[in-house]
């Protein structure tokens, strides 16, 4: 069975997460500072740390600071309520799996929890080419659970932007990374899709670069974006006969949750924009 | 005879051949002329013609009339029509038959211009039409959509603008105030009326069920309504310098009874009225009269202005988007609008220029048999501003409001409130059915168009969950779209009643209290989720279920809280910004878990101001907190008493000893 350790200075929280855990099955042991947590790290094999950031003693980034270069680092799960830009650049670098919300609540810490361990250890680590709060830039292995981790970090950076532009974004950016995922890279954890996060004085950029040969608008009769304007809902139809999920609808609704959306010429690259 | 047979083919454009086999054939007589220009051969009964080198068909054909030949049937053997290209590009139509004469084997070939042109013409003419058939069609859907949308993003705000004034109204505000939000309200009524009336006439008449419309038109009194109307209209004449009055024949003791609408009545003499206004110079007069015509009664509207355009014959004045010239801006559907409604009451509409000056508009409707209900009919609806206190409602309610536009969710919220309900307000229809599921409530009320989950989706959805229980909640719709296909299509759904939106705050207040007495009285107490402000049923959830580990959280919870907050106390005590802040994080983390959010907003807010340094601030909001960590406290103590762990399905049917009065505040 998997063995986690839950680093958290809050008894209460501390009690809810390891109890939540134990009646799912899982081993728990707890810390309730960075200093124990790194004892106890010491002492056993982990298969994932679930770790809050602010704690006495050693802060959890000063964990993960401490871990790097350890022969065997469990998966970390970062908790966290703030939106610091450090922490996720820190947590980025430290080959954090990925970001959780506090409050957690039960379902959610369960299914995040389950991902990380379940993840195939064939795939690859997301890369980090630059970590600068100005200029994130990832290179992503082509496998879904990566686009809910990659947004748990980049949608906690910190924007200024109101919290509904924001959403707007991260979904245009999810629908994206999606697409890049699974057209460009089609499932292949090996291929890699690289994406940029920039941020001016003026403007939010994303970029994503994907593996694959790029496509045609005429190819896209599976997508809401190429349906003729007197049948609305054409797409769902050919998605139908592809046997594809249902949706599709995310080029189109990203085209309108943006300023600007621009493709290079083989359609493999893609620039998000939202000015500030 | 020769000589005949060759006039006859020429005559017809028949080529007769003889075939030899091996593809070629042999003219029997002299070739047409389509024949020598399409196949430039020369007339000569002697030499074979390859034909099959220079027709594919034909060579094809050839296979046919080769059975035929072998065994000759009763039907004989003729080709489809074909098509040749001439030298100089001209299409030639041939048809070919196979015949056995005399034991030869012939063919003749004929060129089926004049007729198969016109087939291929009617063809044409068929095909375009039904292109244009199919084009018109799709115009024609795509503009009742766009007129659809066009009408329904018109009334949203309008809904926003009407429960706007209303909570003005309720406001003490000034005697002048007051007659220019009444001018406000009746200005927004006649739009939402509009609205509603291109709705209602276009959806008639693409279900084209333009009759008589009789299920609408009960009795009303005619000249009631023209007074009603006159009066709300008051304050625009007196601001214009116009007198208004009636017409010294009319008399306002008699009944007027006509078949028709009371408040589409009301609007037809605004419309005339404002025309009127329009056109008559300051200091004249509008005048307003009635007359008796046996079957019929009349109204008319008389005013003083320049009198009807010249260039123009009334039933233009009557059309659509027609305005006149030096009019205010106005889109011109007014007249329309009141020459469709009279017209399909069963009356007539026309107007004159008076010998004299000025014009006279007038419109007849059918006289209603009286029946003493003239009065409730007129019962209006451009009301007055109501006195400035809210009215106190016979029974506060638990009430549920979904809507998606802010707007119209915060002011409803609030006038509801305000007459003493308890209003949870959600922003879909997801939201609104979970909420329904955590919570107990009288009356559902759902905005029809909401994204996610629509109105009649979400109130199927409560009526299933309602299945078993003898508690029934009162569901009302609010839409858009009212014609009888909506409202029966909406009650199949579950819904209670319909009210058409924009609605008054006053039909709701009307349709509210006739909330079924059966349903269980609403006392505050109960309603309040055990704990004030914590839903413990979520909390559970929130957990997984283990109600022994929030017992256990709410124990450690306890024994922490109090230390940090007393902590929290003694740093802002010795200024040690950084300590306040760390330990306003760590407090913040707690409360969170126990999904209240006044508390965890405060420290949230306390970390923040103590990150920044303002510790006066911080000490201001401390006070607050520390009085929101003891409810928070004391409502947990109380939960953890009360319950042993049990399902928590088992919870809320355990009686509740009575809470401290003096805790329960927010």
């Amino acid at each position: 069975m998997s063995h986690i350790l839950v680093a958290e200075d809050d008894a209460t929280t501390r009690e809810m997460i390891s109890g939540v855990l134990k009646k799912n099955g899982y081993t728990v042991s707890t810390a309730a500072d960075g200093m124990t947590a790194l004892r106890t790290l010491k002492k056993k094999k982990f298969d994932l740390l679930l770790l809050d950031i602010w704690m006495p003693k050693m802060s959890g980034l000063g964990l993960i600071g401490t871990l790097h270069g350890e022969k065997h680092i469990p998966k970390i799960i970062v908790m966290t309520s703030d939106k610091t830009s450090d922490t996720v650049l820190k947590s980025l670098i430290g080959q954090v799996y990925q970001f959780l919300a506090k409050p957690v609540e039960a379902q959610t810490l369960l299914n995040t929890v389950e991902n990380a361990l379940s993840m195939d250890p064939a795939v690859p680590p997301i890369e980090v080419l630059s970590a600068n709060k100005h200029w994130v830039e990832l290179l992503v292995p082509c496998e879904r659970s990566v686009v809910a981790r990659v947004q748990s970090f980049l949608s906690r950076l910190e924007t200024d932007l109101p919290p509904d532009v924001l959403e707007k974004v991260g979904y245009a950016f999810r629908e994206l990374l999606n697409n890049a995922i699974e057209w460009g890279g089609h499932l292949d954890p090996n291929l890699k899709v690289r994406i940029s996060y920039i941020r001016t004085k003026k403007l939010l950029m994303y970029r994503l670069d994907d593996p694959g040969p790029g496509f045609k608008m005429e190819e896209l009769s599976h997508a809401a974006v190429s349906n003729p304007l007197d049948d609305p809902m054409a797409h769902m139809t050919v998605r139908e006969q592809k046997g594809l999920r249902p949706g599709g609808l995310g080029l189109m609704l990203t085209q309108q949750l943006v300023d600007e959306l621009v493709y290079n010429e083989a359609r493999n690259e893609v620039v998000l924009i939202k000015y500030l | 005879m020769p000589d005949l047979l060759e006039k006859f083919l020429a005559e017809t454009g028949f080529a007769l051949l003889e075939y030899r086999g091996n593809g070629a054939f042999l003219p029997i007589a002299g070739l047409p002329r389509w024949f020598q220009e399409l196949w430039k051969e020369e007339n000569s009964a002697t030499i074979p013609l390859a034909l099959c080198e220079k027709s594919a068909f034909l060579e094809n054909f050839l296979y046919e009339a080769e059975e035929f030949w072998k065994a000759p049937g009763p039907l004989g053997c003729q080709s489809e029509t074909w098509i040749e290209k001439s030298a100089d590009g001209r299409e030639i139509p041939l048809q070919a038959r196979a015949l056995l004469l005399n034991g030869k084997r012939v063919i003749t070939i004929f060129s089926p211009s004049a007729a198969f042109r016109e087939q291929v013409q009617t063809l044409q003419t068929a095909r375009n039409a039904l292109l244009d058939h199919e084009r018109l069609a799709r115009e024609i859907q795509k503009k009742e959509i766009l007129l659809h949308c066009i009408v329904h993003d018109l009334s949203q705000p309008l809904s926003v603008m009407h429960v706007a004034m209303e909570c003005l109204a309720n406001e003490s505000i000034s005697e002048r105030s007051k007659q220019f939000l009444t001018l406000g309200k009746l200005a927004s009524d006649q739009q939402e009326t509009m609205i509603r009336d291109i709705l209602h006439t276009f959806s008639a008449d693409l279900r084209a069920s333009l009759d008589a419309g009789t299920q609408e038109t009960s009795s009303t009194d005619l000249l009631e309504c023209a007074q009603r109307t006159m009066t709300a209209l008051g304050p625009t004449f007196d601001a214009k310098g116009v007198k208004l009055g009636l017409a010294a024949a009319a008399d306002a003791s008699a009944k007027w009874p006509v078949r028709a609408e009371a408040s589409r009545l009301q609007r037809i003499f605004a419309n005339l009225l404002e025309n009127a206004l329009r056109y008559t110079p300051s200091g004249a007069r509008v005048t307003v009269g009635v007359e008796d015509e046996d079957a019929f009664l009349k109204a008319y509207i008389d005013d003083d202005g320049p009198g009807l355009p010249k260039d123009l014959r009334p039933e233009q004045i009557f059309g659509l988007f027609m305005k006149g010239k030096q009019s205010g801006g106005k889109a011109g559907l007014g007249l329309y609008f009141c020459r469709i409604t009279v017209e399909r009451w069963g009356g007539s509409i026309g107007c004159a220029t008076r010998p004299g000056r000025g014009s006279r508009f007038w419109f007849r409707l059918p006289r209603a048999v009286s029946d003493g209900s003239a009065a409730n009919a007129t019962e209006g609806r451009h009301s007055e501003v109501a006195e400035g206190r809210p009215r106190q409602p016979v029974r506060p309610l638990r009430i549920l409001f979904a809507d998606d536009q802010k707007d119209i969710r915060t002011l409803t919220t609030y006038q509801l409130k305000r007459s003493g309900h308890k209003v949870t307000a959600a922003n879909n229809g997801k939201e609104a059915l979970q909420l329904f599921r955590k919570g107990k409530f009288d009356a559902v009320l759902l905005d029809q168009e909401m994204p996610g989950m629509t109105g009649d989706e979400v109130a199927r959805a409560i009526r299933k969950s309602e299945a078993g229980k003898k508690a029934r909640a009162f569901l009302v719709s609010s839409t858009g779209n009212t014609g009888p296909d909506d409202i029966r299509r909406l009650k199949e759904a579950g819904f209670d009643t319909v009210l058409g939106k924009p609605f008054r705050l006053e039909d709701l207040q009307t349709l509210l209290s006739s909330v079924g007495q059966a349903a269980p009285v609403f006392v505050e107490a109960q309603n309040a989720p055990l704990g004030g402000n914590i839903n413990f049923a979520d909390l559970v959830a929130r957990v997984g279920g283990d109600e022994k580990l929030l017992k256990r959280m709410i124990a450690l919870f306890q024994r922490d809280t109090p230390k940090r907050i007393a902590a929290i106390g003694a740093a802002l005590r010795r200024k040690d910004a950084a300590g306040v802040a760390s330990l306003a994080h760590a407090l913040k983390g707690s409360v969170s878990i126990f999904g209240v959010e006044t508390p965890r907003l405060h420290a949230q807010e306390l970390q923040d101001f103590a990150r920044a340094g303002d510790l006066a601030a911080a000490e201001g909001l401390f006070a607050a907190l520390k009085e929101e960590i003891a409810n928070l406290l004391e409502n947990l103590r109380g939960y953890a008493h009360q319950t042993p762990a049990r399902p928590a399905s088992n919870r809320p049917s355990r009686p509740r000893p009575p809470r401290k009065r003096g805790r329960h505040r927010r």
